[in-house]
């Protein structure tokens, strides 16, 4: 196998800010399972009445397990609609359980889940979520079906859902089981995987939810959207700072992840040449890229120029293979080589991950490392010497060494977490009060300080007898110890700096979930879509598996027709 | 299952309880460790230790609650030595899985933080291990834990920790689950959590986390 890629070039945030989807991705792994262990889903009740108002339950079976998803539909006025954290009251909530609900379940979840935050779910409630309309693409889709016709395929693709969550909490969160409740359990052990099972039931429900609006409005008349129309719609996100913290605070996960995806890139880059289906799967792969890349917008004028770019390396990506240049020994390796000097990191980034897909033999079992016990190495090693600590600080945070946290940009901001409803900020430190509340995210500060501190102590006493004494670096000892077996945990680049941008973190952790169509708003914050493409519970098994990494989108679907 | 521990401790009459995942149990309590005035790396090891103590039935949050609400600050501890339960299980944790010298001599406040690092320890060696104070004995082995006397005690003035061949008769397997906790301990950990915040003015709610409201979508 040929070396991974190092930490010190994957781990900083401009290339985790332009990750992509892969096979290894959770929605896709979810659903590859769902498909493979014979799943089947159906909605075992529909009680939402003509305004819109009331609540449905989603099943599905398999590998020995049953969950349920049980939506709720709201009758919610425009002014309360609000993608905040801090918003209480949305137009679709959700809680996924364990097993099939009683009425006295119904109840008791009727009675939590529309408060959300506010309201408390059970050991046997796994997911607990909310979805709020697109406003530009609901009223469009509820109408065009109601007079009997199908939504504009323009329309479609310029929002790519009918609505969008804004929060999925799974792992304990307000009452639900905690991560460990899943654990052993075929299919479902694995990061995120109920929590994209009930995102994927949520589409479910959303595109049911539409028809059956447009069917109480048109009657008779009323459509159901077309198949490929219906596929084209995702489930849209929005997510802001809140998720950002969990890369930092879960270091474990994202070295697993990082460690899988690496693992598969160099398992393909060690193969001596590409067999004709192998280039096939490619050429297919990357067309289909191309074209969902062509539709991929933002307003935020950095994105908007990294979308750009891509277009262009795709297109040089496609001239370079049409050239041949998959005929040579060793091509995936030679590939990505060239890739490295000729294209931007969004065009490298996503030819490492196009690489993947002819390889589904190959790669797909590394989605069954991508979990992590966090328990286990949680201890310090008191044992180890200063000298050899000082060596993993170096090694592990040379990069942090480097900056001059005397500079004010290199301390710019600090993250903090508001009072109201708990929510994740990033404050400028020169401008703002709270900096003395700051939450832990500054590593490389702190792995700079740490080193100085290790300046002038006996480098053969032991870390047990450093922390007795300067016990304030407890967090970073901890954090550097463990980086000898798992040098992937650490994002590589200092996350106080005037011009970190929160949204390269996000977006790395939402491309293993597998969403697409990343489109910042901001530096904080921004709109994805999650299973555009993909097949709804009714047709898991009678679509291609796998087909849908890149999805063109609607208008291109008449196209290929 | 074996019936959730109750300490003699316990304050007479019905005692109000919430219900608390073992995810917000470790969460609450790093904040709250953070909030009395640990630092973070002390208030990691808070949060963990109460969320394998709970996982065992042991009472993790009400030790840690009445711990951290004593009023002594971290400083103040560094100052009068390691009484502290919490500096005490740092250091018990660090010298693992050496024994000599470890615990170190002299009262301990929150002894039962110390079982913490020895479960895992068991977990990691795959052996037994007792930690014993005036009172309370403690058997921690890779499948659980065996817990009687005044394991909530306040203080504990010697602690002892020793190898222990053999597994014990009924240990508590962890498991997952939620589990009860006395309102009061609960609150008394979110309002030092809650010191951890920063209050909202008009200017950081609108430059906020992120997504606008949905106006213009």
């Amino acid at each position: 196998m040929s070396a991974l890629r190092p930490p010190d070039q994957v781990m900083r945030l401009a290339r985790m800010g332009a990750s992509h989807p892969t096979r290894l991705s959770f929605m896709r792994v979810l659903l590859r399972g769902l498909k493979r262990g014979g799943w089947r889903a159906e909605r075992t009740e529909w009680a939402v009445d003509e305004t819109g108002v009331g609540h449905a339950v989603y099943r599905v079976r398999g590998q020995g397990q049953c969950y349920s998803l049980v939506a709720f539909a709201h009758d919610l006025p425009d002014h309360l609609r609000s993608d905040r954290v801090i918003a209480e009251a949305w137009d679709t909530t959700f809680a996924l359980m364990d097993g099939e609900p009683e009425a006295a379940d119904i109840e008791r979840l009727a009675g939590n889940v529309p408060k959300q935050e506010a309201g408390r779910v059970s050991d046997r409630e796994l997911v607990l979520s909310r979805a709020n309309r697109s406003g530009r693409l609901w009223e469009h889709v509820v109408a065009r079906l109601a007079e009997g016709l199908q939504p504009d395929p323009a329309r479609i693709d310029e929002v790519g859902y009918l609505m969008r969550t804004t929060a999925v909490y799974g792992s304990g969160k307000f009452g639900a089981a905690d991560h460990d409740a899943v654990v052993g359990r075929a299919l479902m052990d694995g990061p995120f995987r109920v929590e994209m099972l009930a995102v994927w039931l949520i589409r479910a429900f959303v595109a049911d939810l539409a028809e059956h609006m447009a069917a109480v409005r048109g009657g008779d008349r009323a459509a159901r959207l077309d198949p490929d129309l219906r596929r084209a719609l995702g489930i849209g996100n929005a997510t802001g700072l809140g998720m950002a913290p969990f890369l930092v605070n879960h270091p474990d996960l994202l070295h697993n992840w990082i460690a899988a995806r690496e693992t598969a890139i160099a398992r393909v880059r060690a193969l001596g040449h590409a067999p004709p289906e192998a280039k096939d799967a490619f050429a297919s792969a990357l067309a289909m890229a191309r074209e969902a890349a062509s539709g991929w917008r933002s307003g935020d004028p950095v994105q908007a120029a990294a979308w750009d770019a891509l277009c262009r390396d795709l297109a040089r990506l496609s001239d370079h293979v049409a050239g041949g240049a998959l005929a040579g020994p060793n091509p995936w390796d030679a590939l990505l080589r060239w890739s490295e000097a000729a294209l931007s990191l969004e065009g490298q980034e996503i030819c490492a991950a196009l690489i993947l897909e002819p390889h589904g033999t190959l790669v797909d079992d590394l989605a069954e490392t991508m979990g992590a016990d966090e328990l286990s190495g949680f201890r310090i090693d008191g044992a180890m010497r200063l000298d050899a600590l000082s060596k993993l600080l170096r090694d592990g945070f040379g990069w942090a060494l480097e900056a001059d946290f005397a500079q004010a940009d290199a301390q710019a901001r600090f993250w903090y977490v508001s009072e109201a409803k708990l929510e994740p900020r990033l404050g400028e430190r020169h401008a703002e009060p709270g900096a003395e509340l700051e939450q832990p995210l500054d590593i490389a500060r702190a792995a700079v300080a740490l080193h100085a501190a290790l300046d002038g102590h006996d480098p053969q006493a032991t870390v047990a007898d450093f922390l007795l004494v300067r016990p304030e670096h407890r967090r970073t000892v901890r954090r550097v110890q463990r980086l000898a077996r798992a040098p992937y945990r650490e994002i590589r680049d200092n996350l106080l700096a005037a011009d970190m941008r929160p949204v390269d973190m996000l977006r790395c952790k939402l491309a293993f979930f597998g969403a697409t169509n990343f489109d910042p708003r901001s530096d904080r914050w921004l709109r994805i879509t999650m299973y555009r493409g993909a097949p709804y519970p009714d047709e898991l098994h009678e679509r291609p598996e796998d087909a849908w990494l890149h999805h063109g989108g609607a208008a291109t679907l008449r196209a290929a027709e | 299952m074996a019936a959730p521990w109750r300490g003699r401790n316990a304050p007479g009459g019905r005692v109000t309880e919430v219900s608390r995942t073992l995810s917000e149990i470790r969460a609450t309590c790093t904040k709250a460790a953070r909030g009395a005035g640990c630092d973070w790396g002390m208030a990691e090891e808070a949060g963990l230790a109460a969320r394998i103590l709970e996982s065992h039935d042991l009472p993790g949050v009400h030790v840690l609650a009445r711990l951290l609400s004593e009023g002594a600050s971290c400083a103040a501890c560094r100052g009068a030595g390691s009484a502290c339960g919490l500096r005490a299980l740092a250091a018990l944790s660090d010298r693992l899985p050496f024994l000599d010298g470890a615990p170190r001599r002299g009262p301990v406040r929150a002894p039962l933080l110390l079982a913490a690092p020895v479960i895992l320890l068991a977990r990691e060696q795959g052996a037994a291990y007792t930690l014993t104070w005036e009172g309370a004995v403690l058997r921690c082995t890779p499948g659980g834990v065996s817990a009687e006397g005044a394991i909530d005690a306040p203080i504990a003035t010697c602690v002892t920790l020793e190898p222990a061949p053999g597994s014990p008769a009924e240990p508590r397997t962890p498991d997952w689950r939620s589990r009860r906790v006395a309102a009061r301990d609960w609150d008394r950990l979110e309002r030092l959590a809650a010191r951890t915040l920063v209050p909202e003015t008009e200017a950081s709610r609108a430059r906020g986390a992120g997504p606008a409201d949905a106006a213009a979508d």
